[in-house]
């Protein structure tokens, strides 16, 4: 017996008109977790989300938050979910400070006026925030990472079992988006609370206990993001840029006998996996220059989820071209 | 930390989001007090308005009569004479031209507002009717030219005509068999009450309330984005509308008194009725205003598709009552209601049972916007 799911989405059906926007859909959390639903535009994630915050009901199949069946118990659904919109502007009073929109929205489950402050406060120095002054400082003149910081509070004040976040790191620059999902993992480590983050962003993943992949309505990969990363055949990942490189470049570095995929992650750049082998940056920087690609920088990388996602898509597409 | 939140907690702490929402908006409190004290101060000053030429009407007077009839007087001429008399009570001015041609030529330019011809016999004429023996009397025309695109002018003349003639009937003794108007206006502006206030309240005031509350309230729930997050708490579609509700019915109310202030201690304006209730039809009025904006606010998808709506239905309130002659039409409309509640209130002094019927009207009429608002509300769609 596995522990209590918090997100379940089981056999789960939404058509619109005749329009089939979510098909067969079936994903869970359990209590505690962090799952990433990830997915392109029209792969149905912000779909999923209005199912799961009971804003669009299921054609068929069966949604629970937290234990609560979201078309049963709507008043229960709602104390037990903290939800954070995509865009600061739909979820936020721009004229109130970070408290007062905290307190604001604490009102609205009873809390009383003090108790909301402190937890305001608290939430947004775990958040970041080091001064008080900041946190009375009106939204609207914050930054866009602190705006989102704040809303996440908005969406944390009542101490939800559930929180979903739609795109939280949409808009950001690359080191806010790091940031942004660091906060969650340390907001999910101290509440404990159950997060959903639905994400066009692969990295994303990597910050999740679990993952979501949609496509057209559709689920393409579920499961333990670190699970998929062993699948990929390779022991290590090294970063190569070199000054130019072409399709025939490729081949050429896939040919090395312990290399097992290359990758090209930008213009000259490729991520080359290799064997689990004794001293393999050395090797691998003499093989390329035995082929003539001297390399002008070389660094160790990790093997990430959206490593597997990319060669699994690669596989795919080879697959189906021969 | 969740705790059993009452609605009523809910409505206090959303009707106090709102009251701080509004302080902290410059364009709402434009329209909440800058525009009241504007117009109030104005329309308290046209008290003591200096009038120009071009606030009196002209009225030319060719004398055709060289006709006899009186020994002692030219009736013509005590006629015109008569007419100068009037003159400045009627915001008029009376002056001689020597012809028609003229005349016409300058009421065309709009030089002149009116022409007044008396014709050749007019003294022979009042003459003849002196003689008792006389078998029918003989009646002695003026002949009045007037713009018909001056409606304003049309009032000045006649009035300066009507009380030059009984004059001039009083004067040279021709009331044999007449019965002359002697007219006293009651409840109309008297000097010490605030002389054109008690006519212009009554139109003013309802427009100022009915158009300030709606232009803000047409925008507070389209225009209120974050409320979208806010229905995912336990806050409901119903509570908001209600707070909005109470939060502009407050501002309302101070508005009202800033309002009265203004005319009560700046312009001496001395309601008829008892202030109290003055406040309580005024603030009646305002909630028309207040959920006729909700309600468009509620069926708009957008802030501009919102303001459409305000100008139109706030445009149809002031044509139906400026411009439809048809009294059960203009009877129906909110806006002649509250015309009528204040002047019974205001100007009449009726008691608050006598002067309910309009404001009975008023409060129906927004109690169906109310409710029509918060249906319509409960179903649309409100996705974050």
């Amino acid at each position: 017996m596995g522990k209590e799911r918090d997100i379940e989405l089981e056999r789960v059906y939404v058509n619109i008109g005749k329009k089939v926007i979510l098909e067969d859909v079936s994903f869970y959390a359990e209590k505690g977790e962090v799952l990433a639903i990830i997915g392109g535009s029209g792969a149905g994630k912000t779909t999923c989300l209005r199912v799961l915050t009971g804003q669009i009901p299921p054609s068929k199949g069966k949604v629970q938050v937290a234990g609560v069946d979201v078309l049963r118990d709507r008043e229960s659904l709602k104390n037990a979910l903290g939800y954070v919109p995509q865009l600061e502007e739909v979820g936020l009073y721009y004229e109130f400070s970070a408290i007062r929109n905290a307190v604001l929205f604490g009102r609205m489950y009873g809390i009383p006026k003090k108790d909301a402050e402190r937890k305001a406060k608290e939430i947004l120095t775990i958040l970041g925030f080091k001064s008080e002054e900041l946190m009375r400082k009106p939204v609207g003149k914050l930054s866009g990472g602190e705006r989102k910081r704040v809303s996440i509070c908005v969406g944390l004040i009542h101490e939800p079992r559930v929180l979903l976040l739609d795109e939280p790191t949409t808009g950001l620059d690359a080191h806010l988006r790091i940031d942004v999902l660091n906060y969650l993992r340390d907001i999910n480590k101290k509440y404990k609370v159950t997060i959903g983050i639905v994400s066009h962003d692969l990295e994303t993943a990597e910050f999740c206990d679990r993952v979501v992949v949609l496509d057209r309505g559709r689920v393409m990969i579920f499961g333990n993001p670190r699970e998929f990363v062993e699948r990929v055949p390779a022991g290590y990942a090294f970063i190569a840029s070199f000054g130019k490189l072409g399709e025939r470049d490729l081949s050429r570095i896939e040919r090395i006998r312990f290399v097992t995929r290359v990758l090209q992650v930008g213009r000259g750049t490729v991520k080359v996996f290799v064997k689990r082998i004794e001293e393999p940056l050395n090797l691998l920087v003499e093989e390329l220059e035995r082929i003539g690609l001297t390399p002008s920088s070389i660094v160790s990388s990790d093997i990430t989820f959206t490593d597997y996602f990319r060669l699994s898509a690669l596989e795919r597409e080879e697959e189906t071209y021969f | 930390m969740v705790r059993a939140a009452g609605s009523f907690m809910r409505i206090m702490s959303l009707v106090r989001k709102e009251l701080e929402g509004i302080v902290k908006d410059r364009m709402a409190l434009i329209v909440l007090i800058l525009l009241p004290t504007l117009i109030t101060f104005s329309l308290g000053a046209t008290q003591f308005r200096v009038l120009t030429l071009a606030d009196y009407a002209k009225v030319a007077v060719i004398d055709h009569d060289t006709s006899e009839g009186d020994p002692h007087y030219d009736l013509s001429q005590a006629f015109f004479w008569d007419m100068v008399a009037n003159a400045n009570d009627s915001t008029c001015i009376v002056f001689p031209l020597p012809s028609e041609e003229l005349a016409y030529y300058l009421l065309w330019q709009g030089d002149i507002d009116a022409i007044v011809v008396i014709p050749f016999g007019f003294e022979s004429h009042l003459a003849s009717n002196r003689d008792p023996n006389a078998p029918v009397p003989v009646p002695a025309y003026v002949n009045v030219t007037l713009d018909g695109t001056d409606l304003e002018s049309q009032g000045k003349v006649i009035d300066c005509l009507t009380n030059a003639i009984a004059d001039f009937k009083v004067e040279f003794n021709f009331t044999r068999d007449e019965v002359l108007p002697a007219m006293t206006a009651v409840m109309g502006p008297t000097e010490e009450q605030g002389f054109d206030l008690r006519v212009t309240v009554p139109l003013i005031i309802p427009l100022l309330l009915i158009g300030g509350t709606m232009i803000l309230t047409s925008q507070c729930i389209v225009g209120d984005v974050p409320l979208r997050r806010l229905l995912l708490t336990p806050a409901s579609k119903s509570e908001a509308i209600i707070a909005k509700t109470i939060a502009y019915l407050v501002t309302s109310l101070l508005q009202i008194q800033l309002i009265l202030g203004i005319l009560i201690l700046v312009y001496n304006y001395q309601p008829a009725g008892p202030y109290f209730q003055l406040v309580l039809c005024l603030l009646i009025i305002a909630f028309f205003g207040i959920v006729l904006g909700i309600f468009i606010s509620v069926v708009s998808n957008s802030r501009l598709q919102a303001n459409q709506y305000f100008i139109f239905a706030f445009l149809s309130l002031l044509v139906i009552e400026l411009a439809v002659p048809v009294a059960d039409v203009r009877n129906a409309n909110p806006l002649h209601m509250a015309r009528e509640a204040i002047v019974n209130i205001a100007s009449r002094g009726l008691p608050f049972y006598d002067a309910m019927p309009p404001i009975l009207g008023i409060l129906a009429v927004s109690l169906a916007f109310f409710v029509s608002a918060l249906a319509v509300f409960s179903v649309k769609k409100t996705l974050v």
